[in-house]
């Protein structure tokens, strides 16, 4: 077979505006997504993903301007179809703690995704398609690849076309290796696809199609590559995305609309700036606004993730929209992503005035020479005052960062750790440490392709979740022009194997711990460093115990992790002469502990809860349902302000002082610190004594404060703590539950923590969406 | 003679505001439910959720 590049004479397209009273083609297209959620062993953890899917916004815009060109689209959205397959899969029960990782992830005899779409494709009656365009990304090409045989399979007339960021850039491998894509279009496709249907239904293809840029096909045995499409300049010209088509819309957390395309940046790891061609556009404030307003209108959303690869280049639009915002009076909530040399205080205070509650910022490497190496040349320091003034400012932000970079030394990545385990000290950021993939027509991927290694050491970018459909192994192994993404680019000065150890092991202690992690790096000056010793000792751990199983992402999500890493911390780090061994301590105490899941004390009966204007001294005080107290040995409060300020450990007064956790909405807890006189008050108040009778005993051990009797102290301390939530009252002394074994030991509940990294996930979660 | 729980309510104003400075709880931090072991949050169910990788921008538009 031979490949051809044609020459760039091309003709002109018809404008994607233009007024739709056609006669109707009757051309019916099946348009499939690409898959964008991911396959994890629990199902309720990708049937959750419902509401927080990634954007096909894509495929539903095209469908939008194939309906005003007189096309009958259908999609098949492949993120639902995933949420109904596991559904119908069977589910394993929740494990025990003592079942290992490996039984937990066996997944042996549950049918992979492929099959369920196939049936589900047949079930469509593909037969009355005339075309079936697929969407595509790096991450699940393999799957559309699959499909594209299938649906020809199935319909051997239909015209098979792929679409989306990876096809476009190995359009010419994935023609010459599937027979059954007829075509590819690459980049923007809302005016090549239209062209490319119309000349398919009006006949004579061979000839025409040589006229559409941006699209390859064949002709005859040939491949032929026309020169690249010209882009959307008036993104305002672009119908609304069909989002009729989309019935599971309503039930999602948010909804992604296109804000405009293109990056106008060259970092050497990215694609999407070459898929929109570095043309930086924006819709204009009132499209948005109207946008906005009608998805609210007809789905009931007011949280939105803007999609633009850098939406902050021009602050003077980005000012417009938030003016637009402001006056629109709607009250909507929004994300986005921003360079952090592409945006300052003043507009993050605008943003977030304007209901901006997520930034996506990549910052992608914690080495100031690297970000030099990959093209970033991002100023560190001023990415840590944007990342401070967007927390100050109540905006979330995820701090994307990338390891295993080809040239990354010892000193790169320790960098790059220190800024994920630095990145915690701020209340809304969310670190995310991925591991470098060679996505396809990337600089760094032209520079290595002929070097590619296979290591299954996959990037989480990569990784459809915990396990690879074997017909997809044997496509990537067989055909890595199509899927360099799995593939690995060698690493000169450290093991790949150390990166992805390295990757998995930050990415999970920052999900079971916070402060635990900032401590150690700020006593040991080198997180690097701990996380050698942490592998010699698990090393040592798992030479003992040869039952315990294999690393990886399985065994971090796992709580046994959670215990080794506490009992690592306390048996080898603080034994081989920490520095603040006192904060230290507390900290394991504080983040350490499994409280139980049931009260030791009943509830109440009924009747027995007084109202709050009928609590008298007579009552019996206790600590609320659901919430925890500790007694640390130093100042928690101060504790974590020196953490929060890199102020040094050492400082931190030894005094004892009590917490109090809270559950609060949005899967959060609250860490309270009690006045000394509250803490010994919530220490009496047990649902056993009476509130004269804790009075009394209260004021045998404290004298006045600032001259004030004991008992009023007490007293005030008491209704103080009720108004905070921390004690309720009951009229009678509450019963010791029954210690059934089971409930004496902390009740375990496999509940794996955030996979963070990989996300562009620019929209809040839980309670900050909802401020 | 016990001071009652109503006897604490007669504080002067400037009792009660230096009281209140004093005793008041210090919200020192808010973190993941995961992060702080607390097992009986109904609300974990949704950590879950997070769990779920939602694409790269790399891979968000789909044009």
């Amino acid at each position: 077979m031979e490949f051809v590049v044609m020459q760039p004479e091309l003709g002109v397209l018809p404008d994607v505006a233009e007024p739709a009273n056609r006669e109707p083609m009757n051309r019916h297209v099946c348009l499939i997504t690409a898959l964008t959620v991911a396959d994890f062993i629990d199902p309720d953890l990708t049937v959750g993903a419902l509401t927080d899917t990634g954007a096909q916004l894509g495929v539903f815009t095209l469908a939008a301007i194939l309906r005003q060109e007189g096309f009958v689209p259908h999609v098949v959205n492949l993120d639902q179809l995933f949420i109904d397959y596991l559904r119908q899969s069977p589910t394993k029960s929740a494990p025990t703690e003592e079942e290992s990782e490996t039984e937990i992830f066996n997944l042996d005899g549950i049918p992979y995704f492929f099959s369920y779409v196939a049936e589900r494709l047949r079930d469509l009656e593909p037969g009355r398609f005339d075309v079936f365009g697929l969407s595509s990304i790096c991450s699940s090409y393999p799957l559309t690849v699959r499909l594209a045989e299938e649906v020809k399979r199935l319909n051997p007339k239909a015209t098979v076309i792929l679409g989306g960021p990876q096809a476009s850039v190995v359009d010419t491998a994935t023609m010459r290796t599937v027979c059954s894509v007829d075509l590819v279009v690459r980049g923007e496709a809302d005016k090549a696809l239209p062209a490319v249907l119309k000349i398919l239904a009006n006949g004579e293809p061979d000839k025409q199609l040589a006229a559409i840029p941006g699209i390859t096909f064949r002709r005859g045995g040939e491949v032929v590559r026309n020169p690249n499409g010209p882009v959307i300049e008036d993104l305002d010209l672009l119908p609304m995305p069909a989002y009729d088509l989309d019935p599971g819309l309503r039930n999602r957390g948010g909804v992604h609309l296109e804000i405009g395309r293109g990056c106008p940046f060259a970092c050497t790891f990215c694609s999407t700036n070459d898929f929109f061609r570095r043309n930086f556009r924006l819709k204009s404030p009132g499209r948005m606004i109207a946008e906005m307003k009608q998805v609210q209108d007809t789905y009931g959303h007011s949280y939105f993730s803007l999609v633009h690869d850098m939406y902050t280049v021009d602050h003077k639009r980005v000012e417009a929209f938030c003016a637009a915002l402001e006056e629109s009076g709607n009250g909507f909530t929004w994300g986005c992503s921003a360079r952090t040399d592409c945006i300052d205080d003043n507009l993050i205070a605008l943003m977030a005035h304007a209901g901006c509650r997520g930034i996506f910022f990549g910052i992608e490497t914690g080495s100031a020479r690297l970000q030099r190496v990959i093209k970033k040349n991002l100023d560190l320091g001023e990415a840590w005052e944007r990342i401070e003034s967007a927390s100050r400012h109540g905006i979330s932000t995820a701090v994307a960062l990338i390891t295993g970079f080809p040239d990354e030394t010892r000193d790169d990545l320790r960098d790059t750790i220190h800024f994920f385990v630095e990145a915690l000290r701020f209340d809304n950021a969310e670190p995310q440490l991925s591991l470098l993939a060679p996505l396809a027509a990337t600089p760094i991927y032209e520079e290595y392709r002929d070097r590619l290694v296979y290591d299954q050491i996959f990037s989480d970018m990569s990784h459809q979740g915990w396990r690879q459909d074997p017909a997809d192994i044997e496509l990537i192994r067989t055909w890595p022009e199509l899927f360099p993404n799995f593939y690995a680019v060698p690493t000169k000065w450290l093991d790949r194997q150390y990166f992805k150890q390295v990757r998995d092991f930050v990415t999970y202690v920052a999900s079971w711990f916070r402060w635990l992690p900032v401590a150690l790096l700020h006593d040991s000056g080198d997180f690097l460093n701990v996380f050698d010793r942490w592998r010699v000792w698990l090393n040592e751990k798992q030479s003992e115990h040869s039952a315990a199983g294999p690393c990886g992402v399985p065994y971090y999500t796992h709580r046994r992790f959670r215990k080794d890493f506490l009992e690592f911390v306390r048996t080898c780090y603080l034994a081989d002469g920490a520095a603040a061994r006192p904060a230290l301590t507390a900290l394991l105490a504080a983040e350490g502990p499994d409280f139980p899941a049931v009260s030791k004390l009943e509830a109440p009966a009924p009747g027995q809860v007084p109202d709050a204007s009928e609590f008298d001294s007579d009552c019996f005080p206790y600590l609320a349902e659901g919430l925890h107290t500790l007694i640390l040995d130093v100042d928690y409060k101060e504790l974590i302000a020196s953490l929060r300020n890199k102020s040094g450990l050492a400082g931190v007064p030894q005094r004892k002082s009590t917490v109090v956790y809270r559950p609060v909405a949005g899967k959060r807890v609250q860490i309270w610190q009690l006045a000394p006189e509250c803490a010994a008050i919530l220490r009496l108040c047990d649902g056993h004594r009476r509130g004269r009778q804790i009075v009394r005993e209260f004021s045998r051990g404290f004298s006045a404060l600032d001259g004030i009797p004991a008992e009023k102290v007490a007293w005030f301390a008491v209704s103080m703590l009720r108004d905070e939530g921390f004690l309720a009252f009951s009229r009678q002394p509450l019963a010791i539950r029954s210690a059934e074994p089971s409930e004496t030991r902390p009740q375990f509940r496999w509940s794996p923590p955030p996979e963070l990294s990989s996300t562009q996930r620019p929209w809040p979660t839980g309670a900050e969406s909802d401020r | 003679m016990e001071i009652e729980l109503s006897d604490s309510l007669n504080l002067t104003d400037a009792e009660k505001k230096a009281l209140t400075e004093k005793l008041a709880s210090t919200l020192v931090d808010t973190v993941q439910a995961t992060q702080a072991a607390v097992t009986n949050v109904q609300s974990i169910e949704q950590t879950k959720t997070e769990t779920v990788k939602v694409q790269s921008k790399a891979k968000a538009i789909l044009t």
